[in-house]
């Protein structure tokens, strides 16, 4: 019952969270000292071509009216069209968002996989070389600029030893001679469909050194939250009295200590999945990845409004869903997150 | 004479110092000799300090030992190591001193009874929870605790669940660490009338450490008292009640009676 209530509770909070990101980016597009007639209208525009601009896009219409039209269609999903490539933005958001929601979500379970094990092995090993490596690696992680990172990740396992391609989605034999049919645009997801075993490895090949990238920052971090977490756990009464009683290491390490450890990785994880969707732009250049990073930031540039607000709000529903499972899956590792 | 259970001999215990150039720790158990018969009560006591809980975190295995040997139902304790430990430990019950501290704060009383005999290798089943409640009710508490955590519970209950879970292996030494001094008057003395029927029902072995003389002459036969690591006195509590030998254990009886 509590689980139900919280469950309830932290949608509301999300949806509020949606309409109120809505709502401040129509007054932005509001407040912005530029005339998004002008800019619909394309290059050195005539004042008759401006006019007929702002007849097209309704800005003379009071503004609670727009903002009404504005919230319902953003609520259908008519972004409307680029006033730069004149294409529909819910096409180009077809495309472009697939490829990073993949690049984000499994780089969050790289972060995931890699960041919260290794805090629990340096807990469970303080001040073995175990323990310093990992803290070691974890400092690196953090600290090292991630163009870098790319490049170095992209010169020892591309260059040198060869074993995973250098940038892309798909090999080029694959996307040119032989594509992958369209479907959700999540290249994995969309092999298994076609049943192309081949296609789904090369794509998973694709995937790794962008989402290790990605992932590093935030496993670091988890890391070294687990590890302070754990070790504070360790040092617990329940835990010594656990040991006391005969329970087995990995019992009391993952059963005791770890769900009580791994509130604050989780969060800072789910934090890093909203930096993974617009921020990766660095990333997404290296590795040549046509994700929304590259598709926003160009956007941006050119003040291509629409984009940038459609972009935002798809951001921002994606990072609120990203959020309530990562607030749920607490309550199931711990559930007195929902007694709370 | 009963065969004695444990056999402690000349136990030394000390803690690590940490930096380079820091000076070693003194012993925090300093060559301490002690025997239990089996199905008795030896009373440990002493001040803060005093070395009482590092003994019995050595004889628990949280501390490592520097030197001495103890024994455990004629068995070198201090030899076995790993999974066999484990097993091991399953034949000592442990009671913590504070009930709400020792009891993990995420499971039900259920899971928190359920987790020894897990790993002792039980299957989950009707028979484990018909063990569970058994354990419970045989501690005064009804089974429809068993859903509820322990913040849900008063010091006293949480604290006869903390006695539930450390009998549920049936072991053959309970010892209990300053089991009711985080509790409040009556429910110190029913905690320890339920450590008395046990004792009187099922002939457990018990160390009992305390700070509180009274407490311990409640319930054991043989008394202890330590200071700074080291054993102060030692025999038949009514003996050093009546007539203790040494001028501390006398500051202690006299101190308890001013309380």
């Amino acid at each position: 019952m509590d689980l139900v209530r919280y469950t309830l509770r932290r949608v509301f909070l999300s949806a509020f969270v949606v309409v109120g990101v809505t709502f401040l980016v129509f007054v932005v597009a509001q407040v912005v000292p530029s005339d998004p007639a002008a800019l619909y209208a394309g290059p050195r525009p005539t004042a008759e071509q401006i006019a007929k601009a702002r007849v097209t896009l309704d800005l003379d219409a009071p503004l609670p009216q727009r903002f009404v039209s504005f919230a319902t269609a953003m609520g259908t999903g008519d972004f409307g069209v680029s006033y730069k490539s004149r294409r529909l933005i819910s096409q180009d958001l077809r495309v472009y968002l697939p490829a990073t929601l993949e690049l984000a979500i499994f780089s969050t379970f790289l972060a995931l996989l890699l960041g919260i094990p290794a805090g629990v092995i340096a807990a469970a090993r303080r001040g073995s070389w175990l323990d310093r490596i990992g803290s070691l690696g974890s400092i690196l992680s953090v600290a090292m600029p991630t163009f870098f990172f790319a490049m170095l990740l992209q010169l020892v396992f591309s260059q040198w030893l060869g074993i995973l391609p250098l940038a892309g989605r798909l090999s080029q034999q694959i996307s040119i001679s032989d594509p992958l049919p369209f479907l959700t645009g999540f290249n994995l997801i969309d092999a298994v469909t076609a049943a192309r075993p081949a296609v789904f490895l090369d794509a998973l090949a694709h995937l790794i050194l962008p989402a290790l990238t990605l992932a590093a920052y935030p496993a670091g971090i988890a890391m070294r939250l687990t590890r302070a977490a754990m070790i504070e756990i360790l040092a617990r009464r329940h835990i010594v009295a656990a040991r006391a009683l005969g329970l087995s290491a990995p019992r009391i390490l993952f059963g005791h200590a770890l769900p009580n450890a791994v509130g604050p990785a989780l969060t800072v994880i789910g934090l890093s999945f909203a930096y993974a969707l617009t921020g990766a732009v660095l990333v997404e250049i290296i590795f040549a990845w046509p994700g929304l990073g590259r598709y926003v930031s160009e956007a941006i540039l050119s003040k291509d409004f629409p984009v940038i607000a459609a972009a935002t709000l798809v951001v921002t529903l994606c990072y609120v869903m990203m959020n309530l499972v990562i607030d749920l899956t607490q309550t199931l590792v711990d559930p007195r997150v929902a007694l709370t | 004479m009963t065969a004695p259970l444990v056999e402690v001999h000349d136990l030394v215990v000390r803690y690590k110092s940490r930096g380079l150039f820091a000076a070693p720790f003194k012993p925090a158990v300093n060559g301490v000799t002690l025997s239990l018969p089996a199905g008795s009560t030896l009373g440990l006591v002493g001040e803060s300090g005093s070395g009482k809980s590092s003994l019995l975190r050595a004889l628990l295995r949280l501390v490592p030992v520097e030197s001495g040997t103890i024994s455990l139902g004629g068995e070198d304790w201090l030899a076995i190591d790993g999974p066999a430990l484990r097993r091991a430990r399953h034949s000592i019950g442990f009671v913590a001193q504070n009930p709400f501290l020792s009891l993990s704060p995420r499971l039900t009383i259920a899971q928190i009874l359920a987790e020894p005999l897990l790993a002792r290798g039980d299957k989950p089943g009707a028979e484990m929870k018909d063990r569970i409640a058994l354990l419970l009710s045989r501690c005064g508490l009804p089974a429809n605790f068993l859903p509820l955590r322990a913040s849900e519970l008063s010091g006293g209950q949480a604290q006869r669940v903390s006695i539930a879970r450390a009998l549920a292996l049936s072991p053959r030494l309970l010892v209990l660490d300053e089991p009711t001094s985080a509790l409040d008057v009556s429910v110190q003395a029913q905690i320890l009338n339920l450590l008395l029927d046990l004792k009187a029902d099922s002939g457990l072995s018990m160390l009992f450490v305390t700070h509180n003389l009274k407490v311990v002459a409640h319930l054991a036969e043989q008394l202890m008292v330590m200071r700074q690591g080291s054993v102060v006195e030692v025999g038949a509590t009514e003996r050093v009640m009546a007539d203790p030998a040494q001028a501390y254990t006398r500051e202690l009886i006299g101190f308890g009676r001013r309380r």
